[in-house]
Parts: structure tokens; sequence; C-alpha cells
């Protein structure tokens, strides 16, 4: 029930209602580990880099790809994509490759839904939602949504959309009214101050009328969501939410986001190099220079993390996970158009803090699905457990300090991925 | 200023209003109910905020609140409303999720200009919401929302679809296809299989799931199964092991046969433009072919698609899921089984009233959990938890009643910026997109009060522009309002409080009222008169008791 008592332990900002609320709460606890989530948009091929099947009669592999092995990760290597060996020569002693996750569908809101939340259900919130929400810090951001699916429900006030086309930004400093068929002015900053502190007190007496129960929950989070706001206002700038169009560059203000101590989770999309989609039904080789796109920024990203100090101390890297999904693997053969169509099976990467990096958990089988696997060691093994999403949550829940057990009933983490079993 | 709000919402010690009286023989209501319900004048502004999505007028608050029997007449005035039926179009989306903001077939296919790609799929994803609504609004049988031989189509659809559209009539109208399929209601929809598409070789299987989760409530997704992934490469071991595997037989045993039945709309491309705006008459059977299952209804025999309606109208899970969707809608939360008595009450209501959505509305309008205002003394934690006794308006309930108040509505380029996430802010506003974000958001966040920020600048200049220096039709200030007045003058301070009652449905404290007007004055003196107003509209438009209700 939604009490004042309850209130304390939920959004800590409020007590008092002070508008210097997130730094006084980030005081309060130690560092708690942040989570940089990277989605590949449309469903990746997994032949091309993690399932290397090549005595495989069914799969259909690229002629010109090998197999190769670099810091206890097994690979499928091709000149085509030296990205892909350059980031494993450089981090792959950090990185964990699952393989052989299955979705549990071939549609795409379907599979996407399901690999980011577990369930088909409108009502899940997904694993960065989840994780955000439980922050015991309440960061200004506690969940950044750049791009890619964000799924939320009972946690949605934890997520900070950016919106597909910035429109965050916009919103900000006003100009997304300048995108108006009805003209309207620009308001004055000394005016629009002056709004922003009587709104903040209105919704401030507001919030001290309310008694109990729902009323009290929306004046509450009303009342919270007014100072984010008036925060937020004074680090955008700082911030540049709409900054840089490339995947590097939008990775990088959510390393700013998490250096500035801001967010705990972060998500970004990608849709494939020149937004051409991973959704390779026609001319699977685009997967080439999406692969090449997607490894030269999880480079970047793992370089920037180890030299960006953290606001707690050390470097981000010493507190941040990274996190590399795609909704779907892809057929092992070719269709009629050099295309690939969608496969229930993939892959995924776990990177990063607190992950025991350098090894490859699960595999495929004969027919390209996912092996069962010994949950400890990572290995296939036939009295182990087929990967499905639900692995993926709890792991990522475990990693996050977080009861996976309460949150996930029955469901293990992949242990063999953490590095503090 | 602290306290002032206690005076607007009540002290708790205070004799609470006295709620509405029920003369009519609604479901019965529970004795035990853990809420007290709403006052009159606020019940009236919740309820004109759902059926319209705009605010009461003041007069009609004045007239419930001398007169709580009143409500009935005015929710007879909404109902008649053309508004309800734009507003029941977004009910029905936020269930039905088709009001995407893009289809595997665009405008480009259809050689159309590109100003046309946003109305054209927001006419894609209303088309099944548009005939719900036409069944509901017109007093028609609800089973006929599934056993219609006609659909509501925009012109927009009637120029690039097989449609016989009425000549010379616009926007939407009853039209029928032309193109060989059954009667079926949304079931023969282009609109709702374009938003529930499948793979070629799923073969259906994802509609059928759509169709029995979104009329009979029954989700296949959400069976408790567990199973081991056998290795399959080929559509024969596909269909195998629905058949021969108990845990994948138990779902596709009855899903197979029903997607059987949707073959027509079944195509080859999954991004073509003539594979996917016919229908295909000739590939009803193939269902037999390739998921080797004749069409049935959980078992019983279909001779075919033009079946399939009348088996959905004759299940009897198909009005108690309308009920349940409709609830779900107007309490604003989850049902779940410790509603079904609740439930089944209107349920039987439905049924003895002949299956007419208006009726229902108002069953449930009368309903304990939609007029609940505040937790009895005694609740339990588990019904503070559960009573909505307080909602948050959505995307389009903001959109609309800013409009309404003001007149502006946020467009650019035409486009509605409020009912799009590509340029606009339909999400970041609290909406949905039917994709990604299937439930609207219960919850006020940042980017929504930005929003609402950004939207009530936006309105509150429009207003004081439009009415208070260009002269034009008052929407939102009084006819005694003028630039000229300040606080202090008997006309400025009665505007004040008329404004409190138009937005919030109560008047204000003195406290509150002061308020304002230091605000005003503040405003005022950096500024003008003009950006007073502007500004204190548009913090009232922020106030929490304008976006709840």
């Amino acid at each position: 029930m939604w009490t004042r008592r309850r209130l304390l332990h939920t959004l800590p900002g409020l007590v008092g209602a002070t508008l210097a609320w997130p730094r006084v709460a980030r005081a309060a606890t130690g560092p708690e580990r942040r989570f940089l989530f990277l989605f590949a948009q449309g469903g990746w091929d997994q032949t091309m880099v993690f399932a290397p099947l090549f005595d495989n009669p069914y799969v259909e592999m690229e002629d010109d790809a090998e197999v190769a092995q670099v810091n206890g990760l097994t690979f499928v290597d091709s000149p085509e994509r030296p990205a892909v060996r350059l980031f494993f020569e450089d981090f792959g002693d950090q990185v964990a490759m699952i393989n052989g996750l299955e979705a549990r569908s071939v549609a795409h809101d379907t599979c996407l839904r399901l690999v980011m939340t577990g369930s088909q259900s409108a009502n899940a919130d997904d694993w960065s939602a989840s994780i955000a929400a439980h922050s015991q810090r309440s960061p200004l951001m506690p969940m950044v949504h750049m791009s890619g699916p964000s799924y939320s429900f009972q946690h949605g006030s934890s997520i900070v959309r950016v919106g597909q086309a910035n429109q965050l930004p916009k919103l900000l400093d006003g100009s997304a009214l300048d995108e108006s068929d009805m003209i309207v002015p620009a308001t004055a900053a000394d005016i629009e101050a002056l709004q922003d502190q009587y709104a903040a007190t209105v919704a401030h007496e507001r919030n001290k009328a309310a008694l109990r129960g729902r009323n009290l929950e929306l004046l509450a989070r009303g009342l919270e969501a007014e100072e984010r706001l008036a925060l937020l206002q004074e680090v955008a700038d700082e911030l540049d939410l709409g900054s840089g169009d490339s995947l590097t560059d939008r990775s990088r203000i959510l390393i700013r986001a998490f250096e500035q101590d801001l967010s705990r989770c972060a998500m970004l999309g990608h849709e494939g190099a020149m937004g051409l989609s991973w959704d390779t039904h026609a001319a699977n080789t685009d997967q080439i220079i999406h692969y090449q796109e997607l490894f030269t920024t999880l480079s970047d990203v793992m370089g920037n993390l180890r030299d960006t100090p953290a606001p707690e101390g050390g470097v981000l890297a010493d507190t941040t996970t990274v996190v590399v999904l795609s909704e779907m693997g892809r057929y092992p053969q070719f269709n009629g158009r050099a295309g690939k169509e969608h496969w229930t099976f993939t892959s995924a990467l776990i990177m990063g803090a607190g992950v025991r990096g350098g090894q490859v958990v699960g595999g495929y089988d004969d027919a390209a699905a996912g092996q069962q696997v010994d949950l400890a060691s990572g290995e296939p093994h036939d009295s182990g457990e087929f990967l499905v999403p639900d692995h993926i949550g709890a792991t990522l829940y475990r990693l996050a300090g977080m009861d996976s057990e309460a949150l996930l009933p029955g469901v293990s983490p992949i242990s063999a991925v953490l590095e503090d079993r | 200023m602290t306290g002032w709000l206690l005076l607007v919402l009540g002290c708790p010690g205070d004799p609470p209003d006295p709620p509405v009286e029920d003369t009519q023989a609604w479901p019965a209501q529970d004795p035990d109910f853990p809420g007290e319900p709403l006052a009159a004048p606020a019940l009236l502004r919740r309820i004109s905020l759902d059926l319209r999505g705009q605010l009461p007028q003041v007069d009609d608050l004045a007239r419930v609140e001398a007169d709580p029997a009143a409500v009935d007449d005015l929710i007879d005035a909404y109902l008649a409303d053309p508004a309800w039926r734009d507003r029941l179009v977004d009910l029905f989306a936020e269930q039905w999720l088709t009001r995407v903001d893009g289809f595997n077939i665009d405008y480009t296919d259809y050689h159309l200009e590109p100003a046309l790609e946003h109305p054209l799929d927001r006419a894609i994803g209303e088309e099944p919401l548009r005939l719900l609504a036409h069944v509901a609004t017109e007093d028609l049988p609800w089973t006929d929302a599934v056993t219609a031989d006609y659909t509501v189509a925009h012109d927009l659809l009637a120029a690039v679809w097989p449609l016989d559209y009425p000549a010379g009539e616009t926007g939407w109208q009853v039209a029928r296809y032309t193109d060989g399929r059954p009667a079926g209601g949304v079931l023969m929809t282009n609109g709702l299989w374009w938003r529930y598409y499948t793979t070629p070789n799923n073969y259906n299987r994802t509609r059928a799931a759509a169709l029995a989760r979104l009329l009979l409530c029954d989700d296949y997704l959400q069976r408790p199964i567990a199973f081991e992934a056998p290795s399959i490469l080929e559509r024969e071991d596909v269909n195998a092991a629905t058949r021969e595997l108990e845990s994948c037989a138990g779902c596709h045993s009855t899903l197979d046969p029903m997607a059987s039945a949707l073959f027509g709309f079944w195509w080859f491309d999954l991004y073509d433009t003539a594979e996917m705006t016919r229908y295909h008459p000739e590939r009803e059977q193939l269902g037999q072919v390739y998921l080797e299952m004749a069409p049935s209804w959980y078992g019983v025999p279909m001779a075919g698609p033009a079946d399939l309606g009348r088996f959905v109208a004759a299940d009897s899970r198909f009005p108690a899921c309308t009920v349940a969707r409709l609830a779900t809608s107007l309490w604003r939360r989850d049902t779940d089984a410790s509603d079904f008595t609740a439930l089944k009450e209107l349920e039987d209501y439905f049924e003895d009233h002949e299956l007419r959505y208006g009726e229902l509305v108002r069953a449930v309008l009368h309903s304990d959990d939609y007029r609940v205002g505040a937790l009895s003394d005694g609740a339990t934690d588990l019904a503070a938890d559960r009573l909505v006794t307080s909602r948050i308006l959505s995307a389009e309930q903001l959109a609309s009643v800013i409009e309404q108040l003001t007149g502006f509505r946020w467009t650019w380029d035409d486009r509605d910026e409020l009912a799009n996430d590509e340029h606009g802010y339909r999400i970041l506003a609290g909406g949905l997109d039917g994709i990604d974000v299937a439930r609207p958001a219960i919850h006020p966040t940042l980017t929504r009060t930005l929003v609402i920020k950004r939207l009530g600048q936006a309105g509150a200049d429009a207003a004081v522009r439009g009415e208070l220096v260009d002269g034009g039709e008052r929407l939102l200030f009084g006819d005694a309002l003028t630039l000229d007045l300040r606080p202090g003058d008997e006309a400025f301070d009665a505007e004040l409080t008329r404004l409190h009652t138009r937005l919030f449905g109560a008047a204000p404290s003195a406290e509150r009222l002061a308020a304002d007007l230091a605000f005003w004055t503040q405003v005022a003196a950096a500024a003008d008169a003009q950006t007073a107003w502007t500004s204190l509209v548009a913090v009232l438009l922020r106030d929490p008791a304008f976006w709840t209700y």
C-alpha cells in the first residue's frame, strides 16, 4: 500500500520533498553495478560470429570465414569484419558468449518482448527497467532509453525515453514547440523559471494533502517527476542528449550519463549499419557491415568504460556490465533471395563488471538448435537446461545484486557467467 | 500556503459529500466494498473525461452538485456525443494495439504523396477499432463486431483497398470489401491482420493466438507449458511435433484449426502490396495442406472462414471477455479472479440487455470500482494497492482536453504529435505505440511531465492570445475577463475561481487563490498581464489536480 512510510523506501528523494534530493540520496549508499544494453534489432546471423558450425551439413556458412580462438572464445572470423577479431583480442577476456539461447518465437515483436522480459505479457517490465527501478541510489534517470526495445509497466516511471527522433532534448529546451502548425512563441527563460518554481510548489502542496493509496502514489510520483525534471534541465546542456548520429556517438552519451552518476541502466538499439536492419531476409551479406559497426562500437564502449572515471572512484569499467542481445537468430540456410529467414535460437554477450570472461556458454547442436547447458560450468550437458531469456534475466538480476529467485521463481542464473558465484 | 489544498480536497473530519444515488437496477454493489465513492462533481469529471476526453462544463458540475442523480442524464448525453466514438476508439486501441506507427506496406507502395504517410498508417490501424466503435455506438448487438458483413473505412483506405465506399463521402464510413472475403466483422479487416501478421512459415498461428486473446481472453502465450525444443528444420517435423508432443498439442490442437480458417489472409510475401491488400478466397483451404488441419473451433468443425465470426459470437467466453476488457479500460486496472462476482453480474446484465455495448458501459460506470475515489477507513493494504481511486490522463485525453480548453492541438505538418512516436511525443506523454509500449503509463513520468509542461505552455498561449488579445471565441475564459482587470477586481477573482472549477472540478481554497494571485502579480511585474495569464494557465495545466481524475 502507498503510505508515507513506503514512500520513504521507494522514493527516497521525497523525504522532505527537497529539490536537492538526488545528491542527498547518492551519498547514502555505495556504488552499485551499472548496465549498458546494446540491442541488434532485427535478428543477427549467429553463424557469422557466435556459431562456428562449419561441419554441419544443414548450416550454410560463409566461404571466406573460419574458426578462430582468441582469449578463450571460439568464434567465426572473417577478414571482411576485422572489428570482431580486434574486439575479442582486446576485450575477449571480459566477455561471456552465450550460445543456443531460445527466444521461443520467430515473430519480431514477440521475440523482442520475450528476450527482454522473458514473458509475452504486456504488463512485464524488462530486465533493464526492473534493474533501474531497484536501484538503491535513485539516480536522476534510473534507466535511459536512447533507442531499441524497452518494455515497462509497473516501473515505467524509472525510464527516461529520449525518443526515436531525439524528442527529449527538444522538449527540454523548448524547441519542440517550434515544430507546431499553430505558432507558439517561446517562453522567456526568466518567466519559465517562475512557472517551474510555482508548478513545483503546487505539486508539493498537492502531495502534502494526499493521505494513502493511489491518490498518494500519483501525487508523490508527480512531485518526483517535477523534481527530476528540474534537475535534468540543469544538466541537460552538459549531457547533450541529442548530440551525435552514430552508434558510437550515442553510446558515448550514455557513458557520460554513467560518469555523471545520472543513470544506472541504459539501452541503445542498433538497426544495422546505415539503418539497413539486421532483418536480412534478402542480402544476408549486409550482416557483415552490421557486425563490423557493432563490434567497432563495442570496442569503443569497453575502451571508454576503462578510461572514464567513475563518480564513486575508480573507473566505470569496475562497475559497468555490458549486455548485447538480438531478438532472434537467422535460419541456418539461405532462401531464394540470398537472405535468411528467422530462427528462434540466438546468442548473447555479457561482459564487463562481475562477469567471468573468456568463455563460451552453451552451444548449438547438429540441427543448429540450442543445447542443454550445465549452468554451473557453462558447458553443454544432457542433464542441463535449455537456455531461455529468463536465464539471462536471472543472471542480470544476480549481477545487479537483486534477489533473482524472488523476481523469477524457479529460474536459475547462469552461474558460470558470474565472477562472484 | 501550507494546508490550502486541504480545503480544496476536503479535510478528513469533514462530512463527506453525498454520493450519487442509484435509482436503476444496476448490478448489485458490494456492501463491504473497501472504498468511498467520488462526490458527484468529481464523478462527473471522471465520466466526462472517460467518455468524451473532455472536461464537464461548469454549469453541469453545479447541476450534479445540486442533484447527484443528474449524473445519469449527463451520461446519456455523453454517450450520444460524437466524441464518445473517438474516445471509444482510443480505449479499444489500448487493448487491440493496432494503432502502430508503421506497417509492412506504406504510402510509397500505393504511390501516395508523403503527406499521407501518417494519415494512412493511422487509418489502417484504426479500421478494426472504428468498426468496433460503430457497433458499440450504433446500439447494435455486440456480436455484430465479429459477424458484420461490412467494415468501417476511411476514404484514404477506400482509395487503395478493394472497398465499396459510399460515393461523395469522406472520413470514416461503413463500407464493404469487394474481394470476396466472407462476413466476419473485425475478423475480416485488413487493419487487424496487418498488425497481427504471420511469417509465411508460421501459418497464421500468431493470428489465431491474437484472436483468442482479444476476443475470448484466452491467451495461449500465458499457458504454463514446459517443453523441450526438438530440432526442427522442416515443416513436416513442426506439424508432427504440434500433434504428437503432448506439451505442444495442448495448445496447437485448438490453435492450429483456428489458424486454418485464416488462410484467405495468408501471404506468400510479407512485403508485397497486392498480396497484402486483397483477401485470397482461393487460399482458404490451404490450411489443410500447410497445417494438415481442417478449420475447427475448439473441436467443433467449421466449414471455413465464413463460420469463424459466428463461432466467436456463440462462444460464452466472448461476452465475458468483452465485459472484462471494458472493466479493465474503465477501472484502469487488470481484472483477476477476485473480480469474478462483479464481472459475472456485469456479464449477466450485458446479456439481459441483448449485448448492447452502451448498456454495458452504463453498468460499468455504476460499479463500485469505477466510482471509487478514496479508501474506506478500514481498507486493507491489499485493497489500497488494488483500488484505482485516482487515474492519470492518457496521452489522448491530454490532447483532447487541451484542445477543448484552448483550441490548441499539437500538430506538425498536420501530423498529430501526441499520436505518433516517429516524430511526436506519444510514448513520452505516457501513451502506447502498440509494439514496444503496450500499456498506457499508470504513473507520472519525467517525460510525461515535460510534455504536459510544453503542452500547457502552448495551450495557455493559444487561449490567452486567441481569447484575450485577438477577441476570439471564449473556450477557456469567461466573458467578463479582460487584460485590463487586476487582482482584487471582482471579475478577476471570480474568473480565477471559475478556472479552478472548470479545470479541477472544485473551487480553490482561499490560500490557493491567494497563491495564484501572487504568482500572477509576480509575472505581470516581470512582463505584462498577457504573460501573467499565460503563465498562470500554463501552471494550472501542470497542476496534479488537472492531470488526475
